[in-house]
């Protein structure tokens, strides 16, 4: 162990005590190769933190290399301050970026490099006056090996640090005299002074003042310690975030507008931005945030995740049918083993038989089962056909928030959760379409061709029911079909040949029923409606799209398919 | 040239440790007195208190007219009241009175705190945040020609500056007027733009 490592790692408890003695932390990696740091994923900086696995990373190569040697103490207590005090956690600093994306409007790109910023000097400021731990110092020391010319955003937060400790003009950094710089040094030092506790809402401040040195920031200067810029860098989006808080909707205000920084009331001018109380946040909006908190997911996969969360509080009972429970399950075949079933249902044997590499929903299998009849009754959910009209008369989920998706991603949801099966099948026709492959139980395929987008045609091809229903063995449960469709449906049912017949076959075949949440005035399109009603579909107007949640919740008190 | 005063945060601290007689509610009584509410207190003739601590600070005793501009009559005055009183006790430190050189000094400083601070702060606000309490501390030892210990007298101006309530009240009066100006003139382009587009449309 090298007498620095060795420093470095004694020094790891002190600096937690001064948090606190209960500060559960595991040690910090410290890496003293480029090999390391490239394995730790640590580029830019001498020391990161990572949310995701609670770690502190310090390079001990660049630490040396920059003559930090003697600050271990202050160092480790900084990285140990954004894991207990700012921003803590994922889901704060979530927070924190999405009203400095707000303030920020065309320059969102910064937003994580000023996110690390405010909570450094919320971190830093703590130490300094809580803990007296000498901060300037690494500053000073940190200025001393800058070779290129520190720009005006840097020179203003050093500045700021200067007002914030009381040190002499010049310490830090030549700051420019001139009084408007000064008066934002003053500001910067007020908001952090002021919002030390509220410090989330406070950060949309801290973006609305930087901004004007930020839209003249050199495209080559970078702060030399920012540890926080790659903090949420996962798998794993964090929850809750799918809806705005309260006070996004005044991010935009600068801190002289702030009667809390301000120290007088102030009337914003017409036209500002006001509070606006929780509504859902735009999923282009989630999924860029997402992207700028490190959250490595595709934007598909992170829209589904994103009406995944929005349609967690409107799960449903699913509707189920009573059947006459088996006495002795009957072993009858096999039927294809998808990852959403329960891997006790795996039957090895047979999967391994059939493939020697499992490769899981292809070649895995269970054994499905017949019963003979017996006495006691047995509640088994309906599988579910979803077909959503998909087509350029629709919203594009991924852009604009679409209840379409929503109603869908809550039955569908609800469905899975009591062991139905789904298939969900998107169509703008002529045109495109889409669909899961068959009737499965992942809900993470499911929902992510839930939320896909076609835009083509005018309508919901009715001939992907005649593929699932009449051209494949008819299901050996019944399924329930539900189309969320609008008007359009009809003229698609005229222009098939045979189209009017199709929707009455499927039915029969489908055995659980059939629902057409028609977007649509009530009472209107009488004799097309009257034609479907006859053959058992169960139609229910939704004249607005947001109505569409309501005959989501209403879809549990339904009974499906089952005859008087 | 400043002379170096004590600790700045001995100074902060005494203030915080200011006694219950110099922040009773006050209002004016009938004899021209400040009444506290209360009743087991003597009534407050601040004249008397000010005039005393000049004394005490090693100046001479104030003539008739000197007194007038300290005395207060009416309930409007009881914030600047209460702000004489704050830096009465303040500079009512042994170490001040040991100097006995800061009577006059001490009697301008006095007028100019109760004349330009009430607009900006009161005697509760100084006493409660820091910030308002350094400003504080920093005005009554500029207007007695000190410096807090440790500081030099650039450094002492310019944090007096970044702390000043008088001068955040001009900062976002200034910033609020230049935000104004760059929204008008957002609007103003918007506008053009849009006058523009159409004009173009109407052509075409």
């Amino acid at each position: 162990m090298s007498p620095l490592l060795r420093q470095w790692a004694q020094s790891w408890e002190q600096a937690r005590n001064l948090w606190s003695r209960f500060v559960q932390l595991s040690p910090p990696h410290f890496c003293e190769t480029e090999e390391e740091e490239r394995r730790e994923g640590l580029a830019g900086s001498f020391a990161m933190i990572r949310l995701t696995d609670h770690a502190v990373v310090i390079s001990l190569r660049l630490v040396q290399q920059q003559g930090l040697q003697e600050f271990a103490l202050p160092i480790l207590a900084h990285e140990i301050g954004h894991h207990v005090y700012a921003p803590g956690d994922l889901v704060d600093q979530a927070r924190i970026l999405a009203r400095i994306r707000r303030a920020l409007p065309g320059l969102e790109r910064y937003a994580p490099m000023v996110a690390n910023l405010y909570t450094d000097l919320l971190i830093n400021d703590r130490l300094h006056r809580e803990f007296k731990l000498d901060m300037a110092a690494v500053y000073r020391k940190l200025e001393e090996g800058r070779k290129n010319d520190s720009s005006v955003l840097w020179l203003l937060y050093l500045r700021g640090y200067e007002l914030l400790w009381n040190l002499p003009r010049g310490t830090l950094c030549k700051s420019p005299k001139e009084e408007s710089f000064q008066a934002d040094a003053g500001l910067l030092t007020r908001v952090i002074r002021v919002y030390a506790r509220d410090w989330v809402r406070g950060s949309a401040r801290f973006a609305v003042l930087l901004r004007p040195y930020l839209e003249q920031l050199p495209a080559d200067s970078v702060p030399s310690w920012l540890d926080a810029l790659q903090a949420g860098s996962s798998e794993l989006p964090p929850a809750g975030l799918a809806e705005e808080e309260e006070d996004e909707g005044d991010a935009g205000l600068h801190p002289v507008e702030d009667p809390r920084i301000a120290g007088t009331p102030f009337r914003p001018p017409e036209g500002a931005s006001k509070a606006d109380s929780r509504r859902p946040r735009n999923p282009r909006d989630y999924t860029e945030l997402m992207a700028s908190l490190g959250v490595r997911l595709s934007p598909e996969e992170l829209v589904a995740r994103y009406y995944r969360e929005h349609s967690s509080p409107y799960l449903i009972p699913f509707p189920v049918r009573e059947h006459k429970r088996s006495s002795d399950p009957l072993p009858e075949g096999l039927d294809l083993w998808d990852p959403g079933s329960p891997l006790a249902e795996l039957d090895w044997v047979e999967s391994l038989v059939r493939s020697p590499v499992v490769i899981p929903g292809v070649t895995t299998v269970e054994r499905s089962y017949g019963h003979t009849e017996g006495q006691r009754p047995e509640k088994l959910p309906l599988d579910l056909y979803l077909g959503i009209d998909c087509s350029g008369s629709m919203p594009n989920p991924g852009i604009t928030f679409s209840f379409p998706v929503l109603a869908g991603a809550v039955i569908l949801r609800s469905g899975l959760r009591v062991g139905a099966k789904v298939q969900v099948t998107l169509s703008g026709e002529p045109g495109r379409w889409t669909s899961t492959p068959g009737f499965i139980r992942d809900e993470a395929t499911a929902l992510r061709v839930l939320t896909g987008y076609l835009g083509t045609g005018y309508a919901f091809g009715i001939l992907r029911l005649k593929d699932t229903f009449l051209d494949l063995p008819p299901p050996k449960r019944p399924v329930h079909i539900l189309l969320i469709t609008d008007s359009d449906l009809f003229a698609m049912c005229r222009s098939v040949e045979g189209g009017w017949a199709l929707m009455g076959q499927v039915l029969k075949v489908a055995g659980g029923g059939g629902t057409v949440a028609l977007n649509a005035a009530p009472n209107s399109y009488t004799k097309e409606v009257a034609q479907l009603q006859a053959m058992g579909w169960k139609i229910d107007y939704v004249p607005t799209l947001p109505d569409l949640l309501s005959f989501a919740r209403h879809f549990s008190s339904m009974k499906y398919g089952i005859k008087k | 040239m400043s002379l170096e005063a004590p600790l700045l945060e001995q100074l902060m601290h005494r203030i915080t440790e200011c006694p219950p007689e110099f922040h009773f509610r006050l209002y004016a009584g009938p004899s021209g007195h400040f009444q506290t509410v209360d009743p087991a207190a003597d009534v407050v003739v601040p004249e008397a208190i000010l005039a005393d601590l000049i004394l005490e600070l090693g100046g001479r005793p104030l003539a008739e007219e000197e007194i007038a501009p300290l005395r207060c009559r009416k309930d409007e005055d009881v914030p600047k009241l209460q702000i004489m009183l704050l830096a009465a006790w303040l500079l009512h430190d042994p170490w001040f009175r040991a100097a006995k050189r800061f009577g006059t000094p001490a009697y301008v400083t006095l007028l100019e705190l109760g004349r330009d601070l009430p607009a900006h702060t009161n005697a509760e606000q100084i006493r409660e945040d820091p910030e308002r309490r350094e400003e504080f501390v920093r005005l009554c030892l500029r207007g007695l020609g000190l410096v807090p210990q440790g500081e030099s007298e650039e450094h002492a101006e310019d944090r007096l500056r970044s702390v000043s309530a008088v001068e955040r009240a001009r900062i976002v009066k200034e910033t609020r007027e230049r935000l104004q100006k760059a929204r008008e003139l957002a609007e103003a382009m918007r506008r053009k733009e849009a006058e523009e587009a159409a004009a173009r449309a109407y052509r075409e």
